[in-house]
């Protein structure tokens, strides 16, 4: 049996245990028992049960269908709610995720979501509760300075009773503002620089993470402007009017960025060439990326990527995918946080500030990474991992495509990611001197590098685990879970509803005088594409002709269908894959022969077989 | 995705009724964590985030970084490390990838619970926020603890940013002192 056709054997066993298992009796019981624990009493243990046990959702499914999709709905969003507030979650990571979930139950009611925590998440303890109330902006719990805005702007008063949405977009007012103002201050020494970082912190409070990309761009550029100015201040300029000069550029520089530039000249006439220096001052000419050489190093890093993989699981996996599906690489300006990114189609995206960093940390410019291959090896060897962690969400998206399903991006995909990329760069560690030499300098320089080989270490001495432990919450409290996805703006509960809203207008006509319906069923048909606002949709499903809603109702029904499926495939899935993330770990902590390893492959879960 | 099915179910959005998630609230008491293999008083403001065979807990954070304890049961024949022994020997054998600032302890014999125990201090590093443009290095001290059972054994990992380990240590030697195995 060849590699493929074992991978292919699990995920159908996978996927065989989803398929529906209709229990011969559907109880009656259950199913009152069901309504009222999920439906009424919003019980989360009740709801993690029922989405756990296949043969009783398809025991529902069977005796009472539109029962069913109530509960699936309800239950997954339950179960979803009550990960928002576990892990490390913090009044900034429930604020958030709250947001996210525009049109749940009764998420973002301020009352009823702190009934329902304190009822049935009752292991929380108070201090938990003060914290809801923070993520709420309760108040009491506001600092100081949107506190006096907010007064300033007369909405104090109301803000009891004001909804947390309407809240919040206050709060971005005030953040906005402050974002603002920060960007305008040029902090000189050490003490302004944790002053700048402590207000930054507040506005964090409510921007979402890459809304912050410009004031940590600001503050870094501070706060290492401050640092070297006090070791130029220290080694001083002596005699020299040429150091004189830039010593006083720098202390009376407009902003940090005008001080670096004077602080790299200060260093270089000392022949000394700091990289963290360098890496943060402006560009030199030739240090930017035009379209030529965007295009150009795109494509050369693209390859040096792929080498870099080869020899390891990862890098066999890819071959095979990249063997059937085109890759592209492109280096490019955003204002995303994020070093690297996958978003959907054909390309994984590399952060052009961060390669322009490299190269000025390097004393380089960016077409020396066209003629020098040991450069763009460092910098290929230096994004690896990033590499590697991207390409596993390309194969996620293609693995949804192949089977047929829409695509629905949830924290496991990060697990997932996270584990082939630690796992990734064990390996490399372990097998490839050339590889381990240069990690072993460069990660002494290099935080991406070193951020990387932390996560790797972690698999080597806590396993695949460590992640499904610690990724979730910590880190992308912002992504809905799986169970988020099944009940969230495409799944189950919106879709029912939306059913529920056509077949009410369709029962509505048939009540109309005959001549009124006539008219109905003859006017134009419900156009999909043209309808694009919430308002025109709902304007329009009283004005379309009834055929064309008919028609629609089926597709929402049909999509209904589908979501609570795609949640158990999904569910299977990150089950097989953790399986075989299992079996290779320990292959590669055994230090056994990778080469005669009977391993399965995922790539028949790239859909394409090989 | 299509842009129309997501039009259409956010016009819906707003006719979603919501039916009352219970009018009856409860006070907050501190109550124990109780899992089919251990119990514990978890301390008060730390969340609580139940997983398979355990439980990860939540507290105060500094730089960006909340204090972490996860108390697990781990089953007899795991895979990765059968006993306390063999977890202690895969953390404190020669890593394949060194790091600046990790640093392991002695395994020292140690009890929790009136059992055995064998106990690991350490300082690692973490970084906040991840594969992020501006990703910052934070200092972590780790304590792990692992506890005898008749079948498998009990793992108890602490870790805090070391600037607030003091008080966090004393909070998670609250845990360890409440910690009841139930096998």
């Amino acid at each position: 049996m060849t590699r493929s056709r074992r991978a292919a054997g699990l995920l159908s066993a996978a996927l065989l245990a989803a398929a529906p298992l209709f229990a011969s009796v559907a109880g009656d019981h259950d199913a009152v028992y069901l309504r009222e624990a999920i439906l009424r009493g919003n019980d989360p243990r009740v709801a993690a049960s029922f989405l756990g046990g296949v043969p009783r959702q398809e025991a529902l499914k069977a005796a009472d269908p539109a029962l069913y999709l109530d509960v699936f709905q309800r239950a997954a969003e339950l179960v979803d709610l009550e990960g928002v507030f576990g892990g490390a979650s913090s009044a900034r990571s429930i604020r958030l995720s709250l947001l996210e979930r525009t049109g749940c139950t009764f998420c973002l009611d301020a009352d009823m979501l702190s009934s329902w925590v304190r009822k049935h998440l009752s292991y929380l303890g108070p201090e938990k509760f003060t914290e809801l109330d923070s993520a709420l902006w309760g108040w009491g719990t506001l600092d100081s300075e949107p506190k006096a805005w907010l007064v300033k702007e007369r909405k104090d008063s109301g803000w009891a009773k004001m909804s947390f949405p309407d809240r919040h977009q206050l709060m971005r007012r005030w953040a906005l503002g402050e974002r603002t103002a920060l960007l305008k201050l040029n902090p000189g020494d050490k003490e302004s620089v944790v002053y700048f970082l402590s207000r930054a912190y507040q506005v964090r409070e409510v921007l979402g993470d890459h809304e912050m990309t410009e004031l940590w761009q600001r503050w870094e550029a501070a706060d290492k402007a401050s640092k070297y100015k006090a070791i130029a201040r220290a080694r001083g300029a002596g005699a020299d009017p040429r150091q004189q000069a830039l010593l006083a550029r720098c202390e009376f520089a407009a902003d940090p960025q005008e001080c670096l530039s004077a602080l790299v000249q200060f260093f270089d006439n000392l022949g000394e060439h700091p990289r963290e220096l360098q890496e943060a001052a402006p560009p030199r000419p030739g240090q930017r990326f035009d379209g030529e050489s965007r295009r150009v190093v795109s494509d050369m890093l693209k390859t040096a990527l792929l080498k870099e993989t080869e020899g390891t699981f990862a890098g066999k996996d890819l071959a095979a995918f990249y063997s059937r599906n085109p890759l592209e690489v492109r280096i490019s300006t955003t204002s995303l946080s994020a070093l690297g990114w996958y978003m959907d189609g054909n390309a994984l995206f590399f952060n052009e500030r961060y390669v322009e960093q490299y190269v000025k940390s390097r004393g380089k410019m960016v077409d020396d990474l066209k003629r020098d291959p040991a450069l763009l090896q460092d910098l290929a060897r230096t994004l690896v991992a990033t590499f590697v962690h991207e390409a596993q969400h390309h194969r996620q998206e293609v693995w949804a495509l192949d089977n047929d399903l829409p695509r629905r991006y949830h924290q496991g995909d990060e697990v997932e990611a996270f584990q082939v990329e630690a796992l990734f760069l064990l390996e490399k560690m372990k097998t490839d001197p050339k590889f381990r030499a240069f990690a072993e300098a460069e990660g002494e320089h290099s935080t991406v590098l070193k951020e990387d080989l932390g996560r790797a270490r972690r698999m080597e001495e806590e396993g695949p685990d460590y992640f499904a432990w610690t990724v979730p919450n910590t880190y992308y409290a912002q992504t809905l879970s799986n169970e988020g996805n099944a009940w969230g703006p495409e799944g189950i509960g919106r879709l029912s509803v939306v059913a529920r809203l056509i077949g009410a207008e369709l029962a509505r006509r048939e009540s109309l005088p005959a001549a009124e319906r006539g008219r109905l069923d003859r006017a134009p048909p419900f156009e999909k594409e043209k309808q694009r606002t919430a308002k025109q949709i709902d304007a329009a499903l009283l004005v379309s002709g009834s055929d064309s809603l008919r028609d629609v109702l089926a597709d929402v029904r049909e999509a209904a269908a589908e979501a609570a499926k795609l949640y158990t495939l999904l569910r299977r899935r990150q089950e097989a894959e953790a399986q075989i993330t299992m079996e290779r770990y320990k292959i590669i902590d055994s230090g056994s022969d990778r080469a005669k390893a009977e391993v399965p492959s995922p790539s028949g879960q790239d859909g394409g077989g090989e | 995705m299509m842009p129309f099915m997501s039009l259409l179910l956010a016009g819906a959005l707003g006719a979603a009724a919501a039916p009352s998630p219970g009018a009856k609230t409860m006070e907050p008491p501190a109550k124990p964590v109780v899992d089919e293999s251990f119990e514990f008083r978890a301390p008060d403001g730390w969340s609580v985030e139940k997983k398979p065979d355990g439980v990860v807990l939540t507290g105060p954070a500094a730089e960006g970084l909340a204090t972490r304890v996860i108390v697990r049961y781990v089953r007899p024949g795991y895979e990765l490390y059968a006993d306390p022994d063999a977890y202690m020997a895969r953390l404190t054998r020669p890593s394949s990838i060194p790091l600046k600032g990790w640093k392991n302890g002695p395994v020292e014999k140690a009890a929790a619970a009136g059992r055995r125990a064998l106990r690991l201090e350490r300082d690692t590093t973490e970084f906040v926020p991840p594969k992020g443009m501006s990703a910052r290095e934070v200092a972590v001290r780790e304590e792990h603890l692992a506890v005898r059972a008749d079948a498998g054994f009990y793992l108890l990992v602490y870790a805090a940013p070391r600037s607030i380990d003091p008080v966090q240590r004393r909070v998670f030697r609250g845990i360890v002192e409440g910690f009841r195995p139930k096998r």
